[in-house]
C-alpha cells in the first residue's frame, strides 16, 4: 500500500503546490507511481500543470456524482505521474467539497481515488478547516511548509495541535514527515538566522535538510505550467525536488530498518 | 538569544513538534558547526547557542528554589595544545553540570576557549567587557571589591553566568550558559580550579 502525504501550511503562497507538483514529478521520474490530489478549492494545482487543458472535471464533481474515478484521474505523459484537479468551476463547488470534507465523504472518496499508487500528495489549503481535517483524516504523512518568516512561525501552535487531535482522534498513522522550508532567500540575514534556530530546535527526524530557495525560474515554471525540471533552463532549480525526494526515500528506508534485538536477530534467508 | 528563541508561541511550537518523534526514538537537534546533540524524548532540552542577548535582567543573587547541582568528580584534560585542554574541560564541565554552552575569555573579550557560546563569537568581547564592568562597578557601590560572580537571566529559561577569576595578575571570565533552575556555583567553581591551572601551566 502506498503512502498518502498532504502537503500543508498554515499560510497561503508558500509553496504547497509548486512543492507537491515538483516532489510528485520527482517521484514519478525515480520510478514510482505517484498521485497528485488538489483538495483546494482555489484549484492551484490544475493551473500549475496546465490540467485544465485536458479537463475540468475534478474532485469536486466526483463528491457530487457527476464524474467517475477514471474521468477525473488524469496521467501525464509519462505515465507515472497523475493528477487530480480540485474541479472547482462553480461556487457550487466550493460548497460541494466543504460539505463532503465535514460529513465525511471526502475522506471516503479519497480512500477509494488513492489506491494503487506508491505516493499521493493531497495539496490541501492553507490553514485548518474541515478540507485540511479530512485531508490528515487519510493521510500517513504530512509535509509541513514553513518560511523563514518569525510571524508565520508564530502561528505554528495551532497546527500542530490541529495534527495531533487528528492524530489521536481519527488516524493514529498520521506522522509529521518533515518541516520543509521553501521560498529561502539565502542572503537574507534575517531569514538565515531563523533557519539556524529552526534548525537547532526542530527534532532532526522531523525536519528536511533540503531547503527549497526563492527563484524566479519558479514562476517561469507555473506561468508555462510545468514543473520545475521540464523548464529549459530548469534543471539547476529543480534539483532540490531531486535532493528532498532521496531524502523521503532515505528517511523511509530508515524507518523499515528499526534493527532488532539481538535474540531476534535473523537472516537474509 | 536569536530572534526565535524569546517567543512563547514558538516555544510552545518546539515542544509540540516533539511530540511527533516516534516513541523511543532519540530526538537529535541538527548543530549548525557544532557537533550534534542527542538526548532520550523525555525532558529533551535542544543544545541551542543562543546568539543575541536579549532583555537582560541583572540578577545578584541565586535563583531561590534552585535545584543544587550534585559535583561530580573532574577527570583529568587531555589536549596536546592549551586551547584544546581548555575546550575539552569546558566541555566536560557542561556535560558534568548539564550546562548547555560555556567560554573563557580574557580582560579585552578575546575568547580563549569555546564551547557552545551563549553570544556570537565576536559579540564575546562587548558582553564580557559589559559584565565585567558591571561586576567591577557594582562591587565598589557595594564596598564588595570581591565581587566576582553575576548571574543574568536572559529569558524566561535560561541565565548566563560570568565569574572573574586572576591567572597570573591578569583578569579571565568564564560565562556559562544554563537552566535558571539549576545552582550552579559548585560546578563553576570546581571547574575553574581546572581551567586557571590550565591556563597558568
Amino acid at each position: 500500500m502506498g503512502r498518502i502525504l498532504t502537503v500543508s501550511s498554515q499560510k497561503g503562497g508558500v509553496g504547497k503546490t509548486t512543492t507537491a507538483l515538483n516532489l510528485a514529478y520527482t517521484l514519478g521520474r525515480l520510478g514510482n507511481r505517484v498521485l497528485v490530489v488538489d483538495t483546494d478549492p482555489q484549484g492551484g494545482m490544475a493551473l500549475a500543470s496546465n490540467l485544465r487543458k485536458k479537463t475540468t472535471l475534478g474532485l469536486a464533481q466526483y463528491l457530487q456524482g457527476e464524474a467517475q474515478a477514471e474521468e477525473i484521474i488524469s496521467p501525464t505523459k509519462d505515465g507515472a505521474l497523475s493528477i487530480i484537479g480540485a474541479g472547482v468551476n462553480e461556487a457550487s463547488d466550493i460548497l460541494a467539497i466543504e460539505d463532503a470534507s465535514r460529513d465525511g465523504r471526502l475522506e471516503e472518496a479519497l480512500r477509494a481515488l488513492t489506491a494503487g499508487f506508491d505516493y499521493v500528495f493531497l495539496d490541501a489549503p492553507a490553514g485548518i478547516g474541515s478540507t485540511v481535517i479530512a485531508d490528515f483524516g487519510v493521510s500517513d504523512g504530512v509535509i509541513l511548509m514553513l518560511q523563514c518568516r518569525s510571524l508565520l512561525l508564530k502561528s505554528l501552535p495551532i497546527f500542530l495541535k490541529l495534527m495531533r487531535q487528528v492524530r489521536s482522534d481519527r488516524n493514529p498513522r498520521l506522522q509529521l514527515e518533515g518541516a520543509l522550508v521553501t521560498m529561502w532567500k539565502g542572503d537574507d540575514p534575517l531569514e538565515r538566522e531563523i533557519l539556524e534556530d529552526l534548525t537547532r530546535s526542530v527534532p532532526e527526524a522531523l525536519f528536511f535538510r533540503t531547503v527549497i530557495p526563492y527563484d524566479d525560474h519558479f514562476e517561469q515554471a507555473s506561468i508555462r505550467a510545468v514543473p520545475m525540471i521540464l523548464l529549459p533552463d530548469g534543471r539547476d532549480t529543480a534539483r532540490p525536488y531531486l535532493e528532498l525526494a532521496m531524502e523521503m526515500k532515505e528517511r523511509e528506508l530508515l524507518r523499515g530498518m528499526g534493527g532488532s534485538k539481538d535474540e531476534h536477530t535473523e537472516g537474509l534467508f | 538569544m536569536s530572534i526565535l528563541k524569546d517567543s512563547s508561541e514558538l516555544k510552545e511550537a518546539f515542544d509540540l513538534f516533539r511530540d511527533f518523534v516516534e516513541e523511543g526514538a532519540p530526538v537529535r537537534y541538527r548543530s549548525m558547526g557544532g557537533a550534534d546533540s542527542l538526548q532520550s524524548v523525555d525532558g529533551v532540552v535542544p543544545e541551542t547557542a543562543p546568539r543575541v542577548v536579549t532583555a537582560p535582567v541583572v540578577q545578584t543573587q541565586k535563583v531561590v528554589g534552585a535545584t543544587p547541582m550534585p559535583v561530580q568528580p573532574l577527570e583529568e584534560v587531555e589536549g596536546e595544545f592549551r586551547g584544546d585542554r581548555l575546550e575539552n574541560a569546558l566541555i566536560a564541565m557542561c556535560r558534568r553540570g548539564g550546562f548547555k554552552g560555556a567560554v573563557v575569555a580574557d580582560d579585552s573579550g578575546l575568547p580563549l576557549a569555546v564551547h557552545n557560546s551563549p553570544v556570537e563569537t565576536e559579540e564575546i568581547a562587548a558582553f564580557t567587557a559589559i559584565l565585567g564592568d558591571a561586576l567591577g562597578k557594582a562591587g565598589r557601590f557595594l564596598h564588595e571589591h570581591g565581587a566576582d560572580y553575576i548571574s543574568m537571566d536572559i529569558n524566561y529559561e535560561e541565565k548566563v553566568v560570568v565569574r572573574s577569576f586572576d591567572v597570573l595578575s591578569l583578569k579571565m571570565y568564564l560565562m556559562v550558559l544554563c537552566p535558571q533552575t539549576m545552582d550552579e556555583r559548585a560546578e563553576v567553581e570546581l571547574s575553574l580550579q581546572q581551567i586557571a591551572s590550565i591556563l597558568s601551566a
